[in-house]
């Protein structure tokens, strides 16, 4: 069964060309624009992108809440954003890793298989 | 004591009968007799001439007068006495009788045998008259004394540059000196001793003001009523030559020896230079004032710690009401309690005579508690010979709140050109994955130099953000033990590829305190200027070594050089050289900016050595931590 990663950001052109690259490379893919995901994910994704700054949420505060609930704490999380900076605050919000855009398409797929690889999958059905 | 009455002859003396017996005569009047015979022996002797001689008449009668006066010989009796007795005419003459302080006038007879001699007490005759030749002489002493003294004042008076006025007590002038003549229009004596109430018709007297002032004020006439006055300021017009001065009058009496006023002394200054002199003064002081007052930025002049001038500006930006206020609080309880130390600091040096910032911005402590960012800018001022202080402070709240909003702006506008660069990075990428596989080589490279250019753009991008936090100061630092020796060879092996050779040598073996990525940051950025300016020639090279304190980078190329002119300025934002040839290098001029900025946040310092068409060695120092630092710091 094929692992699955949940992109979040709120630019549609980014979840697009995301989407095709971890196709490409035989993920099965969610998008979703906003947090709203928290309450409706099922099944589970196996690993989530998440932007830091998504229009009217703050993409750090919604890792906090990823990391105490205990229904998707195990997730790894990896956050993505366009300021050079934001690894440095990423740290603190819990997230597994950075990655700053814009990103080679090669350095996305190695960091998600190098998470995907640190943690057992949980939720295959 | 009887006399001998038969040797006496008394035919000389009284040529007439008298009733009186002759001794009792001679015995009652009031002058010395005696009487000598023809052998100049003693015939007679009254009381008086035994009380003048002082010997008895047992003593004298029948001794020769020189025999009992030895000294006589010598003396003007003598010579009188034998006068007397060859001419036989009455010989008169005066003499001092020293031993008794008298006077005597003597009177001398011839006799048919002798001669008579009368002395006469003229002492007190003779006192008089020496009296009234003293007198003579001291009066005439006195009357040269009081002209020459006369003299004198005359000379002081009209050598004096003060003018002086006396009058009477009823107001006639009776002398103005040259000084009072000439700065009231007079030119002769006359014209000057008149009546006060006859001077309006030669000049008018106004108040400092303006307005003319009645006779009746006038300094004379207020003199006059009995007010006794100093520094009576007016202004005098000469109706003659309708030009006037500023005086300075003072008033005072010459009293006489019962303490009534006898004189009335007026003297008088002119001041019309000084009063220019202090006019324009006032108006100086005015226009500073104004000048001050009106500023839009807070002026204060400080001694030490204390205020002693503060503009409205500076008051109101402070919430205080007057500038009194300011004066009793210490220049530090404007600030932010934090600030303080900071500027203390500065403040101590500068007393040492050290060097310390005029120029910074600090945080201001309202009246109210509530603060704002400002900026400082301390200048020296002597006053005299107290060092001052002059400070100029603008409160720069709204230009923060721009660099906000410009940061914001800039952060936005980053974050949104990234997010475009990002797809179409990927889909580059992407498209290069799908011509590769199929083995069409040619739109592969195409697609590479285009991802190359992609990362051009992403770094400018990156450098706008990242001097706009600079200059806010909004940039935060990591504080990682870095490798240093590791960070110099990750850096140069992660350098674009290019013609040139970059040789590294030296190493410092120790770690550093400091942020890693800002580091590798400012060598890429050296190191990338390096190569650019460079370009015909093959080899960079990049040299490390250690000080017991600090390491020290060298990044040394052979290219086109800098002159020293631009040698500071290509450390600040924006600087681009231009060079005489025509040849562009791209850029926004930025590298240097950056790596300047991130190197003085580590305390370290860069600088550059080169000269135009000579090379660059661009190099920078870091501190290895400072343990003082670290402690400062917590």
């Amino acid at each position: 069964m094929s692992q699955r990663i949940l992109v979040v950001d709120d630019e549609e052109s980014i979840l697009e060309v995301v989407q095709i690259v971890l196709e490409g490379e035989g993920y099965v893919v969610q998008t979703s624009m906003n947090s709203s995901f928290l309450h409706t994910l099922m099944p589970l994704p196996d690993l989530i992108l998440l932007d830091v700054l998504l229009s009217g949420e703050d993409g750090r505060e919604i890792c906090k809440r990823i990391k105490v609930d205990m229904r998707l704490q195990h997730i790894p999380v990896i956050m993505l954003s366009a300021h050079s900076d934001a690894g440095k605050v990423a740290d603190t919000s819990g997230a597994d890793a950075f990655l700053e855009k814009p990103f080679d398409v090669d350095a996305l797929i190695e960091i998600v298989q190098k998470h995907l690889k640190a943690v057992p999958t949980s939720n295959q059905e | 004591m009887t006399p001998i009455r038969s040797s006496f002859r008394l035919e000389h003396v009284f040529m007439h009968e008298t009733h009186y017996p002759v001794e009792t005569i001679l015995e009652s009047i009031s002058e010395a007799f005696i009487a000598l015979n023809s052998e100049w022996c003693f015939t007679y002797v009254n009381h008086h001439a035994e009380l003048l001689l002082q010997k008895t008449r047992e003593e004298l009668l029948g001794s020769s007068v020189w025999e009992k006066f030895a000294g006589a010989a010598d003396s003007i009796f003598y010579e009188k006495y034998h006068e007397a007795v060859e001419t036989q005419a009455a010989v008169r003459f005066e003499d001092f009788y020293a031993l008794r302080s008298i006077w005597f006038e003597v009177r001398v007879y011839p006799s048919k045998d002798g001669l008579f001699v009368y002395f006469h007490d003229i002492t007190q005759q003779k006192q008089a008259e020496e009296e009234r030749e003293r007198l003579l002489h001291q009066l005439e002493a006195e009357r040269s004394i009081a002209e020459a003294h006369a003299r004198q004042v005359e000379a002081v008076l009209a050598s004096m540059t003060e003018g002086i006025i006396i009058a009477d007590l009823h107001g006639n002038v009776l002398q103005m000196n040259e000084a009072a003549a000439r700065l009231h229009g007079f030119t002769r004596p006359e014209e000057s001793q008149r009546h006060l109430r006859d001077f309006p018709a030669s000049f008018e007297v106004h108040i400092k003001d303006g307005g003319i002032l009645s006779v009746d004020e006038w300094p004379l006439a207020r003199l006059l009523r009995g007010e006794e006055f100093t520094d009576y300021e007016v202004y005098v017009k000469r109706l003659a030559t309708d030009d006037g001065w500023f005086g300075s009058y003072n008033g005072g009496f010459v009293y006489d020896e019962h303490g009534v006023p006898a004189l009335a002394i007026l003297t008088l200054r002119d001041v019309t230079t000084q009063k220019a002199a202090e006019e324009h003064l006032r108006a100086s002081e005015e226009r500073f004032r104004l000048l001050c007052d009106n500023a839009p930025i807070g002026i204060a002049i400080s001694h030490s710690t204390r205020y002693i001038y503060t503009n409205q500006a500076l008051v109101t930006m402070f919430g205080y009401d007057n500038a009194e206020e300011l004066l009793d609080i210490s220049l530090l309880e404007l600030l932010e309690l934090q600030s303080r130390a900071q500027i203390q600091t500065y403040i101590a040096l500068r007393m040492q005579g050290e060097i310390a910032p005029l120029s910074y911005e600090t945080t201001g402590l309202r009246r109210d508690g509530s603060t704002f960012m400002l900026s400082v800018h301390v200048g020296r001022m002597p006053i005299g010979n107290m060092l001052t202080s002059i400070t100029f402070v603008t409160d720069i709240t709204e230009r923060k709140e721009v660099e906000r909003r410009k940061d914001d702006f800039l952060s936005m506008a980053s974050h949104e050109l990234r997010t475009p660069l990002t797809s179409v990075k990927a889909y580059t990428q992407l498209l290069q994955r799908l011509f590769e596989k199929e083995g069409k080589q040619e739109p592969v490279l195409y697609l590479a130099k285009m991802d190359t250019q992609l990362n051009k753009l992403t770094k400018l991008i990156t450098d706008l953000l990242d001097i706009s936090r600079m200059q806010v100061e909004t940039m935060t630092f990591a504080r990682d033990v870095v490798d240093f020796d590791a960070l110099v060879r990750d850096t140069i092996a992660n350098l674009p590829q290019t013609q040139q050779r970059i040789r590294l040598s030296g190493y410092t073996s120790r770690s550093i305190i400091g942020d890693q990525d800002r580091l590798r940051q400012v060598l890429t950025n050296l190191l990338i200027n390096a190569l650019k300016y460079s370009p015909q020639k093959d080899v960079v090279l990049v040299t490390v070594s250690t000080t017991s304190e600090r390491v020290v980078v060298q990044v040394q190329d052979s290219g086109i050089g800098i002159a020293r002119q631009h040698h500071k300025k290509v450390f600040e934002r924006f600087y681009r050289v231009y060079t005489n040839n025509d040849t562009t290098y791209p850029g926004l001029g930025v590298g240097l900016y950056i790596a300047h900025e991130v190197v003085t946040r580590h305390n370290g310092t860069i600088w550059v050595e080169s000269a135009e068409g000579q090379g660059a060695t661009f190099s920078f120092s870091l501190p290895f931590e400072n343990e003082k630092d670290e402690a400062k710091r917590e």
